[in-house]
């Protein structure tokens, strides 16, 4: 029986073999987050008793709109009113262990781990780079460390998520896998200006399927 | 060896000599020369020719606002037309070249078209070319003749090299303009410690004090305080100042579009790499100052455009900022006080002032004062009513004018001089205010429009802008206008004292703009009141006898106040003049609409980097990278690309095509079907959700089941359709179409968040969650049965039309029993980067059962052979489910969505086009898509047409043609003939038949 090996969409790039191990003099970094798990949740805004239960399930209070919290290894998302994204390790068993928990609630749980290309930009060039394409405020005073945000930049939906590290200016950007060619073309074409290096990727999943 | 340059002053550096060819000539400037400024300091004033009559043009101004100085600059493909002198940086290498002349600007053939002028008045396009009996035909061929003898310069030919940036922006208070209003309220605003953004379009803070820099301002001369306002800026980080940036457009809610010019001032090689040439900033505030200055208005007299005939203010900038005489001995003629500042600071500086034509009775005024003091020549109540000269201004005619300011009154004299200055008041850029829907009113005593009530909350006018004209009221208003901003955004920071400076403006003023001649209108020449457009005063008075009356009518009409200038120094005179004839008051006869952009930007910094491959996203699955190895050729489905057909070696498409629809039929074939849209539905009332969106029953579908589903849109056409499954018991996963994921989920959500919001249901996009393999044909099963050997596939454990899930390769997928082709079908989903580990896993192990992967266009060839529509191929939006023969999934006993348009009687009736199968009598002719049928073959046109083709291939199974067809009444039809007329006189006779040619039983599919 075979096992199959993991691809992302930017894997035929040979990312890896043009990173560098830190950023150096360039004004803006990638990295490819590769394979972290990633799980959808949704809740009435009104039905407080499902949120309640959602929140005791995940051990965190849901975060208001646009800001995040988190747990350990987990970072929980607030998408919007009533919607919310865990990234953890572990997914799938976190995905079925919340649905079981929350079999009486109604609530929504979603395995949304592969629906997400991940990057993470950093240097300190980062915010003018990202506001070539994205049309919210990212002003530091503004765009505070811990938030996040559903946007565009340029043409492709992203989650934008801004790190808690108020002094490394780093942000994380989901995108949807077939988006992610169009992304990475459109950071590293709006990063000439700044000089842009490739940062060894974090692999934060498993790269193959386990052996049935 | 520039004649015309002053050995010390102005702002130009002397120790960065710079070379630029004119017409093939070499000439020196300095850096910090404009192109304009340079050609004056080498005593070039020619430097075009008219749009329509082709006149010798010099340059008249020293800003934006300039109709003539117009330049093709470099070489193709970097060439740009159109470019303005006046603005525009001298870079080392330059290359011009002067537009609308041929063979060259001194030697012009078109000039002619003067001899002919009486034949080209005000609106002769329509009058010639576009009359009754004339037709678009005689249009079409003359129009390209005049673009050309019109000239305007040559667009590139090959693509543009350079590369282009747009970005978005934020601030708390938007600034425009650096002169003394824009700098004192940026420093009041910017010590409040609000987010304040200045920008400034020309390459240095200052303004109007950067021509006029004597001006003291706290004690400083104005370019000090300047200075010192500019280190204070720096030094405050909440403070951004943008230079060689314009705000071009003022949209709602404060919203602003600006463009940098990032490098056009540097030669190639000053430029960094990879430095985009301009810019695009998408800018949103909270609050807006506009303090954007005002631009001279010009006095109209006979052949008033002839070069060396320039704006009074022009010339003082020309000598203070770039220390060029602009002539050897002047006559100013002008209307007001402030003009005489020029004057004295021309004569100051060596030139010669021959005369000073006052048409005001008895001038008086601040400066008038100081020129009587230097016993400058003052001809009070006098005026410049003529030039003399060819290409240049050899002399001008002064008379006397009447007290109607209607006539002379005698004492005409000639002057000699090589230049004219021209003073007649100043008009506020009111561009912005005006973009942005506020008001405008007119102020009688200068006789200029100011800014009145605002259109959009948070913005102000500050300064000349305002009509507020004195040094220190103005930098008083700014000052205010800053602290206001501040303090609407809730900041409180101390924003200091305002700056002081001495208050004279420009009046007082005699209101004569067109200065009577000692002949009648028109006559030995022409009095411009638009010099880009070739606009006379006896055009506006032509159009007027006609019958125009409204303004915006009189500017299309004669064309005043259009093309690059947008008609900054001829609008107000215009609109004067027409006010004059009219006997109305100026109010009344009102402006044209202002639209950005405010001054012309690169088509390049609009596109940015939205070119080329990343003109629009291109998206692919996870198998992409096996399809792109294997040769497949693409079809683009939306944003997506998809294997179209995967052609082998000395194969065409229609062999391709063939070959894998018969693996399909005979043996197994596997399809990327990943792009197919997934909503993940979860919740109580997701069944009752379901009933209410597609027009079939829902709450009966079991756990484990799917069923196909049609969705329809408000007016009861088809929307999309797809299969959804029944995953748990709160549980459904929707498929829509490839191209339509976005709108039905974006449909969806609108009506359970605007119609349904007591729904309990959640949805979840998940499109991209799952890569999705299709596995096709008799060996479906088998194939599968490798790759997932714990799943019980069987049709008793897994029916047509059901779902389980298991574990295909030890992850866990989603296999859907559903069939688009007619055989035995899986669709298996995995985890998206499983995707293409599972397509090769599929190509491996199906080697043995004949595998072959197969592309959009052979499953749109099996479907068709099975009757199947495709959304958007068999409708387009006015096709309703009884036309497509799909009543059968149309319930009859609850409300859905498009139900109540679907009711209406129209939408039965038998007239309709309706979906049928056409058979061509000879079975190897394949009907083009798109045909039209008809009823009867014959000579007669036009025939009525029935319907057209909407699918048609060669179909294998069938060994013939098929087609499906859209057709009038088309099921009462059934075996009749009809006929397909086609390009080139062909036509093919056709049968209508049931739209299925393949397994009618499906006996295939369910086996």
């Amino acid at each position: 029986m075979a096992e199959f090996q993991r691809q992302g969409p930017l894997d035929g790039l040979s990312l890896e073999q043009r990173a560098v191990p830190d950023l150096g003099e360039a004004g803006i970094g990638i990295r490819e987050i590769r394979y972290e798990g990633a799980v959808n949740l949704r809740a009435r805004r009104a039905d407080r008793p499902a949120r309640d239960s959602l929140a005791l399930a995940l051990g965190m209070a849901l975060p208001e709109t646009t800001h995040s919290a988190r747990r350990e290894a987990q970072l929980l998302l607030g998408l919007g009113p009533d919607e919310w994204l865990l990234l953890c390790p572990q997914a799938e068993a976190t995905a079925e262990s919340l649905w079981e928990q929350l079999f009486e609630s109604t609530v929504a749980v979603t395995d949304v781990s592969d629906n997400y290309v991940t990057l993470e930009l950093s240097g300190p060039r980062v915010r003018d780079l990202l506001a070539k394409g994205v049309p919210i405020d990212l002003d530091p005073t503004v765009f505070l460390p811990g938030r996040c945000a559903q946007t565009l930049m340029s043409k492709a939906e992203v989650l934008l998520y801004r790190g808690e590290d108020e002094a490394a200016e780093r942000f994380t950007l989901h995108c949807r896998p077939s988006f992610a060619q169009y992304a990475f073309a459109w950071l590293e074409d709006a990063a000439q200006e700044y000089g842009a290096v490739i940062l060894s990727a974090e692999v934060k999943g498993a790269q193959v399927s386990s052996v049935g | 060896m520039q004649p015309f340059r002053l050995t010390e002053g102005g702002l130009i550096d002397r120790s960065r000599p710079l070379h630029f060819q004119f017409d093939g000539r070499r000439y020196g400037g300095y850096a910090g020369d404009s192109i304009a400024s340079a050609l004056l300091a080498n005593g070039v004033h020619l430097v075009g020719r008219s749009f329509k009559y082709h006149r010798p043009r010099g340059i008249v101004s020293a800003g934006v606002e300039e109709p003539n100085a117009l330049f093709q600059v470099g070489y193709d493909p970097k060439t740009e037309p159109n470019v303005k002198g006046t603005i525009a940086e001298l870079v080392d290498g330059m290359v011009l070249q002067s537009q609308n002349a041929w063979p060259s600007v001194g030697f012009d053939l078109g000039s002619v078209n003067q001899c002919f002028s009486r034949f080209l008045p005000s609106g002769f396009y329509y009058k010639t070319f576009m009359g009754p009996g004339r037709g678009t035909k005689a249009w079409m061929l003359y129009e390209r003749m005049i673009r050309k003898a019109a000239g305007l310069g040559n667009a590139p030919t090959r693509p543009d090299p350079d590369s282009y940036d747009k970005t978005f922006a934020h601030t708390d208070i938007l600034v425009v303009g650096s002169g003394p209003a824009g700098l004192s309220a940026t420093l009041a605003a910017g010590r409040s410690g609000a987010r304040v953004l200045l920008v400034e379009m020309d390459n240095a803070l200052g303004g109007h004090l950067l021509s006029a820099p004597g001006s003291e301002i706290d004690g400083l001369s104005g370019l000090v305080w300047v200075e010192k306002a500019a280190a204070e800026l720096a030094a405050l980080p909440n403070v951004t100042v943008m230079t060689r940036t314009v705000c071009f457009a003022a949209y709602d809610h404060n919203f602003f579009a600006l463009w940098e010019n990032v490098s056009d001032h540097l030669t190639d090689a000053e430029r960094a790499q990879h430095q985009p040439r301009h810019r695009l900033i998408k800018l949103r505030t909270g609050q807006a100052i506009f303090a954007a200055g005002a631009i001279e208005r010009p006095l109209i007299f006979r052949d008033n455009d002839r070069p060396g005939s320039m704006l009074a203010g022009a010339a003082e900038t020309y000598l203070k900022r770039y220390a060029v005489r602009a002539g050897k001995r002047a006559v100013l003629v002008t209307n007001n006080d402030g003009a005489y500042r020029g004057a004295l600071a021309l004569n100051e500086a060596g030139i010669e002032i021959a005369a000073i034509a006052d048409l005001r009775e008895t001038p008086s005024g601040h400066w008038t004062a100081e020129a009587r003091e230097r016993r400058l020549p003052i001809l009070a109540g006098q005026g410049v009513f003529a030039t003399e000269g060819s290409k240049r201004v050899e002399g001008v005619r002064i008379g006397k004018i009447g007290a109607d300011g209607l006539s002379l009154a005698g004492g005409e004299e000639t002057h000699a001089c090589d230049l004219v200055l021209n003073a007649g008041g100043w008009t506020p850029s009111v561009h912005l205010h005006s973009q942005a829907k506020g008001k405008l009113v007119w102020e009688e005593e200068g006789q200029y429009f100011r800014p009145g009530v605002t259109g959009q909350k948070g913005q102000g006018s500050v300064g000349a802008c305002n009509g507020t004209f004195g040094l220190g009221a103005i930098l008083a208003e700014g000052h205010a206008g800053g602290a206001v901003a501040a303090e609407a955004l809730g900041r409180s920071g101390p924003v200091g004292a305002a700056p002081a400076a001495g208050d004279e403006s420009f009046l007082p003023l005699r209101r004569l703009w067109l200065i009577p001649a000692d002949k009648p209108l028109g006559h030995q020449g022409k009095h411009f009141v638009d010099q880009q457009n070739d606009v006379t005063v006896a055009d506006l008075k032509l159009a007027l006898r006609e019958g125009y009356r409204s303004i915006e009518h009189l500017k299309r009409y004669t064309t005043t106040g259009m093309a690059t200038d947008q008609g900054k120094t001829s609008n107000v005179n215009a609109l004067t003049l027409v006010a004059g004839t009219l006997a109305k008051p100026i109010p009344e006869v009102g402006t044209t609409t202002f639209r950005p952009p405010y001054t012309p930007i690169s088509f390049g910094a609009w596109m940015g980097r939205d070119v080329g491959d990343l003109l629009d996203p291109l998206r692919k699955t996870a198998m992409d990278p096996w399809h792109e190895a294997n040769g497949a050729e693409f079809e683009n489905v939306g944003q997506w690309r998809r294997p179209w057909y995967y052609p082998q070696a000395g194969e065409s498409m229609a062999d391709a095509v063939e070959r894998e629809c018969r693996a399909v039929r005979g043996a197994v074939g596997v399809l990327d079907a990943s792009t197919l849209g997934k909503i993940d539905i979860q919740g109580p009332d997701a069944a009752e959700f379901l009933d209410r969106i597609y027009t079939n029953a829902w709450k009966t579908l079991a756990v484990g089941r799917c069923r196909y589903g049609l969705m329809l849109s408000e007016d009861g056409m088809v929307m999309d359709d797809g299969v959804t499954a029944r995953l748990g018991e709160q549980h459904y996963l929707m498929h829509t179409t490839s191209g339509n994921a976005a709108q039905v989920l974006a449909h969806l959500e609108e009506y359970l968040q605007t119609e349904w919001p007591d729904l309990k249901v959640f949805l979840t996009s998940v499109t991209e969650q799952w890569a999705t393999a299709q596995i096709a044909g008799p060996y479906a099963r088998d194939l599968l049965a490798e790759i997932a050997p714990d799943l019980y596939l069987s049709t008793e454990a897994l029916p047509h039309m059901s779902v389980t899930a298991g574990k295909v390769a030890g992850r866990k997928a989603r296999i859907f029993r559903v069939s688009f082709t007619g055989e035995t079908s899986f669709e298996v989903s995995v985890p998206s980067s499983y995707g293409l580990g599972l397509w090769e896993a599929l190509m491996r192990a199906g080697a043995k059962y004949g595998i072959s992967p197969f592309g959009t266009e052979a499953m749109h060839v099996l479907r068709a052979e099975k009757g199947f529509i495709i959304v958007g191929q068999e409708t387009d939006g006015s096709v309703n489910p009884h036309d497509l023969g799909m009543d059968w999934i149309v319930s009859k006993t609850k409300d859905f969505v498009g139900r109540r348009s679907l009711s209406r009687t129209d939408m039965a009736k038998p007239d309709r086009k309706q979906l049928v199968g056409i058979l061509t009598k000879d079975p190897k002719n394949i009907l083009p898509e798109g045909a039209q049928l008809v009823q009867k073959d014959g000579p007669e046109r036009p025939l009525p047409m029935l319907g057209h083709v909407t699918s048609s291939y060669w179909s294998p199974a069938a060994e013939r043609s098929i087609a499906m067809a859209l057709i009038k009444g088309g099921r009462a039809r059934m075996g009749e003939r009809l006929y397909a007329p086609l390009e080139g006189g062909k036509t093919l006779e056709c049968e209508v038949v049931e739209p299925v040619f393949y397994d009618k039983e499906g006996s295939r599919l369910r086996g």
